[in-house]
């Protein structure tokens, strides 16, 4: 419980009323784990997409006018029209001693039911 | 939208023929407009069709939508206008919407980029890092 309110704490320490910014665009299609994405124009390859609701995704194919994007989670909550943003991070996971004997998903978020992996840094899948 | 890229690639010529120094014009958008009437041209309702989702695109990078839960003055507008046009290095407009989910403070979309100082944006962010 004193985790959580050190969280809170530390939260309401770094407060900043400036301003968030984030590359958007919106889903075309969706298929088989597989989206279509209008806008993104500022997304990289290899990037993390963010979906809402803890659902995130990975942008693969960079064309002209459109962002091939797989999903890494449950994509049957997506559908046609919503709204995804950039986070400006590479795929990356959760590294460190506290991964050792967890059982984590493509995104390195624990799937054994044990909480949250313990560690402070994260590295790009591809290292 | 098609997948035509002969389409897209007309399409995307006429949004340039319909801007001036990268910037769309109403005047350029009906010389556009009247050139394709008089023009016999394959696919038009599809050409056209293309050509508004391109132009909507173009319009929505020119144009600063500033949603809020209240009101803003004329003032507050015309700041978030000439700072928008600075950082973009183009001629942004802004326009006004109400969305009373946002709590307090602002949330400001030009193209795709979105500039969130919301409550709301702020209490979501802060649940996404408790989580």
């Amino acid at each position: 419980m004193s985790t959580i309110v050190e969280q809170i704490e530390k939260e309401i320490a770094s407060f900043e009323a400036g301003a968030v910014k984030s590359n958007t665009g919106k889903i075309v299609t969706i298929a088989d784990g597989v989206a279509k994405l209008e806008g993104l124009s500022g997304v990289m390859y290899n990037e993390m997409i963010d979906f809402g609701n803890g659902v995130y995704g990975l942008a693969l194919n960079l064309e002209e006018d459109e962002v091939g994007c797989v999903i890494l989670g449950d994509y049957s909550k997506l559908k046609e029209g919503d709204e995804a943003s950039t986070t400006g991070k590479l795929l990356s996971v959760p590294v460190g001693k506290g991964l050792l004997g967890r059982v984590v998903d493509a995104i390195g978020q624990p799937v054994d039911g044990k909480g949250p992996v313990d560690s402070s840094e994260t590295y790009p899948v591809d290292q | 939208m098609t997948r035509d890229k002969k389409v897209l690639r007309f399409a995307k010529k006429l949004v340039e023929l319909s801007s001036e120094n990268g910037i769309v014009t109403e005047a350029r958008v009906s010389d556009v407009l009247a050139g394709l009437k008089k023009t016999t041209v394959r696919n038009k309702g599809l050409v056209l069709k293309t050509y508004l989702h391109y132009m909507r695109r173009a319009v929505a990078e020119q144009t600063a939508v500033v949603a809020t839960p209240g009101a803003l003055s004329a003032e507050a507008l015309a700041a978030i206008e000439s700072n928008f046009t600075k950082v973009y290095g183009r001629p942004i407009t802004a326009t006004t919407t109400k969305d009373e989910s946002l709590i307090a403070g602002v949330r400001i979309r030009v193209g795709d980029d979105v500039y969130d100082a919301s409550v709301a944006g702020r209490l979501k962010r802060f649940a996404e890092s408790v989580n």
